[in-house]
This record gives structure tokens, C-alpha cells and sequence, in this order.
């Protein structure tokens, strides 16, 4: 019920009445990614589109699927054998007005002291 | 193009002083400057410098620079600036400077330089193993007509080949520079043509006809020294009658040099032109590289005119005054 | 005068102008890059060139021709140079073409950017794009001193550096090496450049070639605000623009005053920024047992006004090197209401008493006046150290004409030719009783300048009696050889410090039986001082002081913030507007560039809420009251930029010769010219200058 109403009103959620139509009538469900968001092209793979398994936010999708999102390449994420360097992190979307966001030291929003600038003077200290 | 710079301090001398000689030179030199204007004397006293130690060090520089009284950067501006100062050590025996200009070039001083190349060092201005020799290619030296050319000191040694420049320097690493002659290395009368004259053929001694065998033993050249006309010793063609002398300028196309040379081959009336045969006519032709010009001038015609009645005939039989 | 026609425009010139000025003069700009105003001619950049009627098929360099070089037309019209025609323009376009061929592309990364020669030039004369598909040749950098950067690619080879340098400066360092497209500026060794002017050749660069070092990489000219303010690093008070980012001072550069400093600045005032952030005092501390403690400002005050008033008349003051006439004259105001008289600006043992006319203590002839003199007598001053642009001045004298130079004192290199007079006071001595070699000269010149230094006259080991002694002599130097008189006045006192004759001119002098500075330091040793305020005074002994309660006005940590008992943080001279008076008598007024950092207060502020607290409130309650009651008593400090003249008769009346003086050497009190202040003492420039010259003398030797 909740995800009806969801579909009905809003847009920001998963999806839409309208793209739950199309998914259900053209789309083939060609993968999913760690996250749980569902991508589909259609029979003539000609679009592509991902239902999100959360707030729509497009950063929310990890690179290897924004490559085929973006029509940059043909070969499936969940087909390609990339191994990935161990340095890599795993994949975060933009945190920005989350918790998460960044603010530099010494912002209101985060502890720490300012990092020192030119006009930084240095005060006299008594020894 | 390349940016000069006073040598590593690594082969730099402590210490420069001039010899007595350079010396007194050098003082001298420098007192024909008005007084407060003794620095015009550093190019000079570089100089002097360079031909004594055969290359301008530091402690040159700055010797030369108190003596006039210069800042030593100003005289360093202009060791740099000039490039025949060489401000790295020469050759103890010979730098050998090779034009590299456009005639030279065509003539084969690539060939040259890539021999010192292979002979003394890989690239310009560095000694060879025993220190004793050094090359770099300079501009134009200025004898473009004997070219190529190499510089060595004050000489210049011309119409090289790869071969005789190979005896030269090795004459010069020898320590037998003097057995060689400066100037052209071949047969040649300086910038005289190469493959002999073409004209000034008839004048004695300068004639190419006279074939001279060409230098080919090692260091051995015969000078072949220019002889003027009036030194020729040839016998006059023709008896010159005493006492009577004519203007033969008066004939159109004899001016005041060829009738001197008319008079030196024998002629000096109209009388002897106008009695001229065939075979006279060609005597004087060839001897005077005339070509023809006799018959073209009609001389004879005008000496028959004046001999037989002077200036009134001449102008009754030409219409004009003889010039 | 002659006529010579500009663009049309039909002028009259002197004939000895070159075309350039005469094309200023019809008010035409033209460009240069190798031409300076203050430098002789070199005429190797051809960015001038103008074209001459009927001259030859080339342009002319308008540098170097002159207006009476150029022939008159075929009926004697006036010669015509044109600098808007087609063949200038083409002139232009082409030599900026050939000087951007080998010239990097660094204006990203280049300083120079937004103030650059070359830039504008371009901008304006030049053509929009380049025909060069070759390689650039590059230049290995030059390691000129700690001052300069040097990016030698950039060098467009105009050899103002080398001129200034030979000419200005006096040192024959720099030169340009090779020629044409390697032509390389360099010095003789690579080392620190010898004089105290070479960041001048900073800004005579055209192009970014040679950078300030410590400014590299901070700032773009567009977003520092300007401040146009007076230097007092040195008594000379030399026109200076604060470049200033924010709460920052970034750099230091110089105004045109053709009356002191014309277009240079010497190193210590063009450097010394960054001493203003570093050693700040930004807050009040109070000592409490042995440590001093961070307090505030009512706590501080409040103790000092306890102490003041338990002290009664037993205080003392001692006004430093850079303090301003405002401070100084609300610190006398204070301590005279105690019902003390124990001031003192002067150096320890001066010889300038409180009611000396002014012509004793000030620069007569006036620094512009040094190029009207034809003879120069220093004694027991170094010129070069202690006021360098003077120094500059007197070059440039003894550059233009005969100038005969004679020094008593330490045999130093003064960048010019002098006679060695000798090293003590006998030599002063036989000068003044008219028996030395260089009184015949003296006596030829007609306006001989007599320069004394301050050193000579406070020689703080001795009496003060010496220093008296020097001083009369020397007037009576300047009196035989016909220095003093109304129309010229050739007596001048050196000082080295900008507050010296701002104090002197109010009275911030013991007298009615005051202590001198060197006597509050005694008394307060002794115990019989109470309180002794320090404004910035850190020239002074102050070892066992803990007999006094030290209460010191500074704006910097030194050697007085150590040995006070209470600190209050005052401003720098970028940081307030103040009245210094300069060692000639000039009036100038500093403008505040930035604001002092954290707690700190302009000084006069804090003296006067000081007497707030005593309950003997100063006269005024801001700085137009202040300087309104100063100028009520002393008319003359209203006067910005004039001099008020000494009086030559009273100068007359203190010359004589003592009948017995103690010898001694004179010699220079600066040690070390580039740590002569606090704010010096605090700036790492200039002890990376220090450790340079070090440097470099270790290696002369």
C-alpha cells in the first residue's frame, strides 16, 4: 500500500506509477547491483533505465553499472570479469545533505581547528 | 648557438701574468688611451692573452680587467660576447678552426670536420687524448675562392682535401708545423682560377697554358711567383725604328695601354702597323689576346691613312677626326 | 628652445629633450621596455621607435635621438616625427613579435601577471597571434640572493637590472653575458647581490624574471587593496604602498617622492612585511610570581592605574624607535600629570638638550638639497646603513658632478669614492680648528653639506660630554666652511630612527631636572623608579629591572615584552595613522593599511583610557582631538610634507671648539643593518639576509 501510494504521489522513490507501466510492458530486467537497483533495457536495446532501490538519486549507482547507464559500454557489469584493484573503495553515493557530507576543519559543522593560512599571525607567547 | 661560458673550474688556472714582453706591449697599449678611457684597452690585452696562453681563463680575464681598471663582469661581457675569445683550453699544438659557410660547405668541409671528428675529438672545443690538439667550426674566414679553408693561429690553410688536411695536422701534432705553407695547399697563385687562366693569357709567366706538375710529394710545393709584365724577358717581335716615334693613340681603338704595349712588342709608327702582314697581324694577335680586334678596328686601314698624310688624310678618308 | 612637430601638433622643447620626451611633452605615450627614467639610456629593446619625416626608411629610436639631432625640412620647416602611422604600428607589432618568440608561456604561474610590461604592451601594441613553430630557448635561473627569484627564461634582455645595479646601486655584480639569442643577464659569482637596494630591481623588471622571493606565489596585484603610507625602518620616512589582502599585508613597494626616496626603497623597508605577523603581541599579559599571563584588558589596565597610583611622580617613560608623535605626545601628557618629568626619545648619552633649535637636530639641507651641494663632510655616520636612500642621493650627486667626499669614522665601502678623513675625534678636532688637508676643499665649496651622524653624538660609552663636544665641533666645521647661512643651510643631523625628531619636536625630553632614559634605567636598577613605561623602546639594557614595575607598549615581542611586568598590545606602523617626523623635519602621516591583530589597540588609545583609570583624564577622546590639541602647541606638525627651517643663528651660538676632548673611535651604532627593529628582529626575511651576507663575506675572505 505504501509503496502504491508512493508510486502514485511522489517521484522520489523507487518509481512512479508511469515507470512501473513501461518497466512492466518493454523493460527486460538484464541485472542488478549490490545496492538492489533493477536495471532494464528494452527489447531493442535501445534504452536503458534502473529503478532505484531507494531515493532516486543518480550517484547512487555504482560505476561499473553508470558505464552501461550511460551508454558508454555494451558489456554488462554482471557479464565482464573486472577485477578490481584493491585500493578501490567500495562505491558511496553523494553524501551531500547527509550526515556524511564533507565540511572542512574548523567549520561550524565540524570540530577541529582551521587549517593555517598566509595571514595567520603568530602571536608573541611568554618563555 | 651555444652559450659561452667560462671553462669548469676544474681547468682553470690560478693565476695569469703576462710575459715581459706582453707586458711592456700591453702597457703601452693601454697609455694610447686618453686617460679615464683606459678600458677600451681590454680587447686588446684579451687578445694578447688568449695568444699567449692560447686561451682566455678567468684569471686572464681578471688580470686584464685590473690592469685597465674594469669591473671584472664588464670584461667578462665582453670575453663572452666576442666569440674569438675561446674560453676553454686549445690545443697545445694547433686549434683548427674550419669554415663552415656556404662555399666551404659546397666544397666539402663537412668532410673535413667530420675528419677532425674522427682525429682529434668528438665534438668541438675538446682536446684530443694528448691535449695537444683541438677544432670548432667557425664563421666564414674570408678566402671563399680557396675553398675550404682551415684556420690554424694566424695562417689559413686553403684548398684542403681530407688528406692533405690529415698531413697537416698531423705536421702540427708532430711539432712540424712550419713545414707547411699557408695559403693554397694545391698548385694555385693564391685566388688565381684553379684550372688556369682564362685570360692574361699571353702575359709572360702568368699564362695556365704553362703546365707546372702539381704538387704531389709530402709537404713540397714549388712557389710559383707572379711576374710582372715589364719583367718579361722575351725578345720584341718587331725592330722599332730609331728616332721616330708616333702617337698611335690617334688610331681609333689603341688607348695609352696598348700602345705601350704595342711599343714594348716593337711597334711605334704607323709606317710598321700599316707594312703589317698576315702573319704579323697574328703574331700581335696572339700575343696580345687581340682576338680578331685588329682586322674589327681596321687598323691597318687607319695607319695607312695617317702614315701616308697625317691627320688631314685621316679625316679625308674616315670623314672624322682620329681620336 | 625648439620647435618639433608631433603627430601633427606643432610643439616647443628644449633642444637638448630627446624625441621620447618631446613626444611625452605633446602628450603622447610611448611604449618601451629597456627605458627608465632614473637609468642612462640603453636603447636595445626598439619598442620606442618613432618614425622621423624624411628620415631614414627606419624608425628611430626615440630614447636616444635627440630633438636637435633631427634636420629641418628642405625650407627649414621644424622636423616631424609621427607615432601613430602605419610603420610604427608595424614597428611595434614586429618587436613584440620577436620578444614573445622566446619568451615562455608562464603567465599562469608568472607573478608579473596583471602588472606586467609585456602583458599590457602586447595587449595593446601587439598582434594577436604568433608565427613561431619552433623551439623556445630556455636559461638556467640565477641564484641572485634570498630577496630575488629569478626566472632568467622570462628575461627579455633589457638590462635595467644591470643598469640599476652599476649605476644606482654601486655594485658591479650583474652583467649581460654572450648575445643575441643567448644572451644571459648573470652575476660575476652566484651569490646574494652586495647592496641594500637590489629588490628595486624587482620592480624595474618588465617582465617576471626577477620576483620578489617572499611574496612568490601569494597574490595577484587586482585583489590587494593599496594604502599609501611612510616607511620607518628608518629615519628617512621614505613613501611606501602597503599592498594589503584582508587583515594581511602582503608587500611593500615604492611611491614616487622625488624629495626623499624618488622611486626606490631600500631592502629592510621593502621586506620587513612579514615581521608584522610574527612575534605579535595580540593580547594584554600581566606577570603574576615569575610568568606573565594572558589577562584582559581591564585587568591590565586596572593594575597599571593601581601602580601609577601608588607610584606618585616616581615614573619614568622611554619612547622607542618607531613610536609616533600622537603616542608620544599623550605619554607626555600622562606622565606630567603625575608630576614627572622623566621622558626620554633620545639614545643613551645624546648630546641634544630639550631647548635646542630645531636646526641643530634636523637634516638642513634637506635630502633633494644633497644634489645642489658641492662638497660632503660625513662624521661618524655610515650613510649606506643608516639611511641608504640618502646614501642614493649622494651617489647620484657624486655620479652627475665633482663631488668631493669626506668621511671621519670607520673606512667603510660607501658605494662612491671618498677621502678617509681619519677614525676619531682628532680628526673632528683638526677640522674644526682649520688644520686638516680637507679644510682647503671645504673652504672652495660654495654649499658644503656637513652631515653628523646620530651615533657620533651618542656615544653611549663614554660621557655625554663627547657627544656635546662632537656636536659643536661640527658645527664649527659647517660655520668656517660657509655651511651656515640664510640661503643655505649645510648642517645636517643623521638620525637612525623614525620617532627621534617627531619627539624631539614636542618636547619629549627631560628637563626641569628629568631623568634621561639612560638615568630612568639607573634610578629604576637602583630602586628609586616605580613604574617605567617602555612605548616600543627595546633598544635599551634592560637586565634587573626587578626593582620597577615595567609596563611595556609594543606591538612586537622583544627584548622589552621580556622584562615587562605588564604588556599592552599597541599597533604597527601599517596599522594606525600617525605623525612621523623624518630626519630632515618633514611632517608625514603613516594611513592605516590593516587592523592589529587580536586584542591590540592603537597606542595614543591606550594611554588615554590609561588616564582614564588615574582619574586624570586625558584632553581627548578621539585621534582629530588628539592632534588638534598637538597642533594647538606645535603649529608646525599640521604642516604634511613641509619642513619648518632652523634658525641659523641659533645654530651659530653652539659652535665651538672644546678646549680639551677625550679621544675616541667614532663609529656606526648599527651592528646589523638588517636587525636594526623589532619588527626586523621578527621578520625571517631578513634574517635569511642576514645569513646571506654572512654568507657572503665568509666567502670574500
Amino acid at each position: 500500500m505504501k509503496q502504491f501510494l508512493a508510486e502514485l504521489f511522489i517521484w522520489w522513490h523507487k518509481q512512479t506509477l508511469s515507470i512501473g507501466l513501461r518497466t512492466w510492458l518493454k523493460g527486460r530486467h538484464v541485472g542488478t547491483d549490490e545496492f538492489g537497483n533493477k536495471y532494464y533495457t528494452d527489447k531493442k536495446n535501445k534504452k536503458r533505465w534502473v529503478v532505484y532501490d531507494g531515493i532516486v538519486e543518480a550517484s547512487a549507482i555504482p560505476p561499473g553499472w553508470h558505464g552501461w547507464m550511460h551508454y558508454r559500454t555494451d558489456i554488462l557489469p554482471n557479464e565482464e570479469n573486472y577485477q578490481p584493484h584493491k585500493w578501490e573503495k567500495p562505491h558511496i553515493a553523494n553524501p551531500t545533505g547527509t550526515r556524511n557530507a564533507y565540511h572542512p576543519k574548523g567549520s561550524l559543522l565540524r570540530d577541529g581547528k582551521r587549517a593555517k593560512i598566509s595571514a595567520d599571525y603568530e602571536a608573541w607567547k611568554p618563555e | 648557438m651555444s652559450v659561452r661560458r667560462l671553462a669548469d673550474d676544474s681547468v682553470q688556472p690560478s693565476s695569469f701574468s703576462f710575459t715581459k714582453e706582453n707586458l711592456a706591449w700591453a702597457k703601452k697599449r693601454i697609455a694610447l688611451y686618453p686617460k679615464g678611457r683606459e678600458q677600451s684597452a681590454i680587447i686588446p690585452l684579451l687578445m694578447r692573452a688568449q695568444e699567449q696562453s692560447g686561451w682566455v681563463s678567468k684569471a686572464a680575464i681578471e688580470k686584464c680587467a685590473d690592469m685597465v681598471n674594469m669591473p671584472y663582469i664588464r670584461a667578462l661581457e665582453v670575453a663572452t660576447f666576442y666569440t674569438q675569445f675561446q674560453l676553454q683550453p686549445v690545443g697545445s699544438k694547433a686549434h683548427i678552426q674550419i669554415c663552415g659557410t656556404t662555399p666551404c660547405m659546397l666544397r666539402g668541409a663537412e668532410d673535413l670536420r667530420a675528419l677532425c671528428q674522427r682525429k682529434i675529438a668528438k665534438k668541438a672545443h675538446q682536446l684530443n687524448e694528448d691535449g695537444t690538439l683541438s677544432w670548432e667550426e667557425v664563421e666564414c674566414a674570408g678566402a671563399c675562392v680557396n675553398a675550404p679553408i682551415v684556420t690554424i693561429g694566424k695562417d689559413t690553410y686553403e684548398d684542403l682535401t681530407v688528406e692533405r688536411l690529415e698531413e697537416i695536422i698531423d705536421a702540427f701534432a708532430a711539432g712540424k708545423a712550419k713545414e707547411i705553407t699557408p695559403g693554397p695547399q694545391i698548385d694555385r697563385q693564391f685566388s688565381a682560377p684553379a684550372n688556369g687562366f682564362t685570360s692574361l693569357l699571353n702575359l709572360n709567366n702568368i699564362s695556365g697554358k704553362e703546365k707546372k706538375s702539381p704538387a704531389n710529394s709530402k709537404g713540397k710545393k714549388t712557389k710559383n711567383r707572379v711576374k710582372s709584365v715589364n719583367e718579361n724577358k722575351q725578345a720584341t717581335l718587331f725592330s722599332a725604328p730609331k728616332d721616330k716615334k708616333d702617337d698611335l693613340k690617334l688610331i681609333s681603338g689603341i688607348g695609352a695601354v696598348l700602345e705601350k704595349k704595342l711599343n714594348n712588342l716593337g711597334i711605334t709608327t704607323f709606317a710598321q702597323l700599316a707594312a703589317l702582314k698576315k702573319a704579323d697581324i697574328k703574331k700581335i694577335d696572339d700575343a696580345l689576346s687581340f682576338k680578331g680586334r685588329i682586322e674589327r678596328d681596321e687598323w691597318i686601314k687607319q695607319a695607312k691613312a695617317l702614315a701616308k698624310g697625317g691627320v688631314e688624310e685621316y679625316i679625308r678618308q674616315f670623314g672624322k677626326k682620329p681620336v | 628652445m625648439t620647435q618639433i612637430k608631433v603627430d601633427g601638433e606643432l610643439i616647443e622643447v628644449p633642444d637638448y629633450y630627446t624625441l621620447m620626451q618631446a613626444a611625452e611633452a605633446a602628450g603622447k605615450q610611448i611604449p618601451r621596455f629597456c627605458f627608465h627614467e632614473r637609468l642612462s639610456v640603453a636603447g636595445n629593446c626598439r619598442m620606442c621607435l618613432v618614425e622621423v619625416k624624411g628620415g631614414p626608411p627606419k624608425p628611430q629610436a626615440s630614447c636616444a635621438m635627440g630633438v636637435k639631432d633631427l634636420r629641418p625640412g628642405p625650407n627649414g620647416e621644424p622636423a616631424e616625427i609621427f607615432t601613430n602611422t602605419p610603420m610604427v604600428k608595424k614597428a611595434r607589432e614586429g618587436v613584440l613579435e620577436f620578444l614573445l618568440i622566446n619568451h615562455p608561456l608562464d603567465c599562469p604561474i608568472c607573478d608579473q601577471g596583471g602588472e606586467c610590461d609585456l602583458q599590457d604592451q602586447a595587449m595593446a601594441f601587439g598582434l594577436d597571434s604568433s608565427r613561431f613553430t619552433e623551439n623556445k630557448r630556455i636559461v638556467e635561473d640565477k641564484y641572485l640572493g634570498p630577496l630575488i627569484k629569478t626566472i632568467m627564461t622570462r628575461c627579455i634582455h633589457c638590462t635595467r637590472c644591470v643598469r640599476f645595479t652599476t649605476e644606482i646601486a654601486g655594485i658591479n655584480e650583474l652583467g649581460l653575458l654572450g648575445r643575441g639569442e643567448d644572451a644571459q643577464i648573470t652575476p660575476y659569482i652566484e651569490r646574494a647581490l652586495s647592496s641594500e637596494l637590489v629588490g628595486n630591481i624587482v620592480d624595474l623588471c618588465p617582465v617576471g624574471a626577477l620576483t620578489s622571493r617572499p611574496y612568490a606565489f601569494t597574490a595577484r596585484p587586482w585583489e590587494l587593496t593599496k594604502t599609501e603610507t611612510i616607511d620607518v625602518m628608518d629615519a628617512l620616512g621614505s613613501a611606501i604602498r602597503v599592498d594589503s589582502r584582508g587583515c594581511e599585508v602582503m608587500r611593500i613597494l615604492p611611491r614616487i617622492n622625488e624629495d626623499i626616496n624618488e622611486e626606490w626603497i631600500s631592502d629592510k623597508t621593502r621586506y620587513v612585511w612579514d615581521g608584522l605577523k610574527r612575534q605579535r603581541l595580540d593580547r594584554p599579559y600581566v606577570r603574576k610570581g615569575k610568568k606573565l599571563v594572558e589577562a584582559n584588558w581591564d585587568e591590565a589596565l586596572n593594575l597599571v592605574a593601581r601602580k601609577i597610583k601608588k607610584a606618585g611622580n616616581r615614573v619614568g617613560a622611554i619612547a622607542g624607535d618607531l613610536a609616533g608623535v600622537e603616542e608620544m605626545y599623550a605619554l607626555k601628557k600622562l606622565i606630567n600629570s603625575v608630576g614627572s618629568n622623566n621622558i626620554d626619545c633620545r639614545p643613551p648619552m645624546s648630546a641634544l638638550e630639550a631647548n635646542m633649535d630645531r636646526g641643530v637636530y634636523i637634516f638642513n639641507p634637506t635630502i633633494a638639497g644633497i644634489e645642489e651641494s658641492d662638497c660632503i663632510l660625513i662624521i661618524g655616520a655610515n650613510p649606506r646603513f643608516e639611511a641608504s636612500l640618502l646614501n642614493v642621493r649622494i651617489r647620484k650627486t657624486w655620479r652627475a658632478k665633482d663631488l668631493p667626499i669626506g668621511l671621519v669614522g670607520q673606512r667603510v665601502d660607501l658605494t662612491y669614492d671618498y677621502t678617509h678623513l681619519g677614525e676619531d675625534i682628532d680628526s673632528v678636532k683638526a677640522l674644526a680648528t682649520g688644520s686638516h688637508k680637507f679644510n682647503k676643499i671645504l673652504k672652495k665649496a660654495k654649499k658644503p653639506i656637513v652631515i653628523v651622524g646620530e651615533g657620533a653624538i651618542s656615544l653611549a660609552k663614554n660621557s655625554k660630554k663627547t657627544g656635546r663636544d662632537i656636536l659643536s665641533m661640527s658645527l664649527m666645521i659647517a660655520n668656517n666652511a660657509g655651511a651656515l647661512r640664510e640661503d643655505w643651510n649645510g648642517f645636517g643631523l643623521l638620525h637612525n630612527a623614525a620617532a627621534r625628531v617627531g619627539g624631539l619636536d614636542i618636547g619629549f625630553v627631560p628637563d626641569n631636572g628629568g631623568a634621561s632614559s639612560l638615568e630612568q634605567l639607573e634610578l629604576a636598577k637602583k630602586g628609586e623608579l616605580d613604574i617605567i613605561f617602555l612605548l616600543g623602546a627595546d633598544e635599551y639594557d634592560l637586565q634587573s629591572l626587578d626593582k620597577t614595575f615595567v609596563v611595556y607598549i609594543g606591538s612586537h615581542g622583544d627584548v622589552g615584552a621580556h622584562h615587562a611586568d605588564v604588556i599592552l598590545p599597541a599597533a604597527a606602523y601599517t596599522e594606525k595613522s600617525a605623525i612621523y617626523v623624518n630626519s630632515e623635519g618633514r611632517v608625514q602621516m603613516t594611513k592605516r593599511a590593516v587592523f592589529p591583530p587580536g586584542e591590540a589597540k592603537e597606542d595614543w588609545a591606550i594611554i588615554r583610557a590609561l588616564s582614564a583609570r588615574i582619574d586624570k583624564i586625558l584632553p581627548f577622546d578621539n585621534l582629530a582631538q588628539l592632534r588638534e590639541k598637538l597642533y594647538a602647541e606645535f603649529p608646525h606638525l599640521q604642516n604634511i610634507n613641509q619642513i619648518k627651517a632652523g634658525n641659523i643663528s641659533a645654530m651659530k651660538k653652539l659652535a665651538k671648539i672644546p678646549a680639551k676632548t677625550s679621544n675616541v673611535l667614532l663609529r656606526s651604532p648599527i651592528k646589523e643593518y638588517y636587525l636594526t627593529n623589532a619588527i626586523a628582529r621578527a621578520s625571517k626575511i631578513m634574517a635569511e639576509c642576514v645569513k646571506a651576507r654572512r654568507e657572503r663575506e665568509g666567502a670574500n675572505r
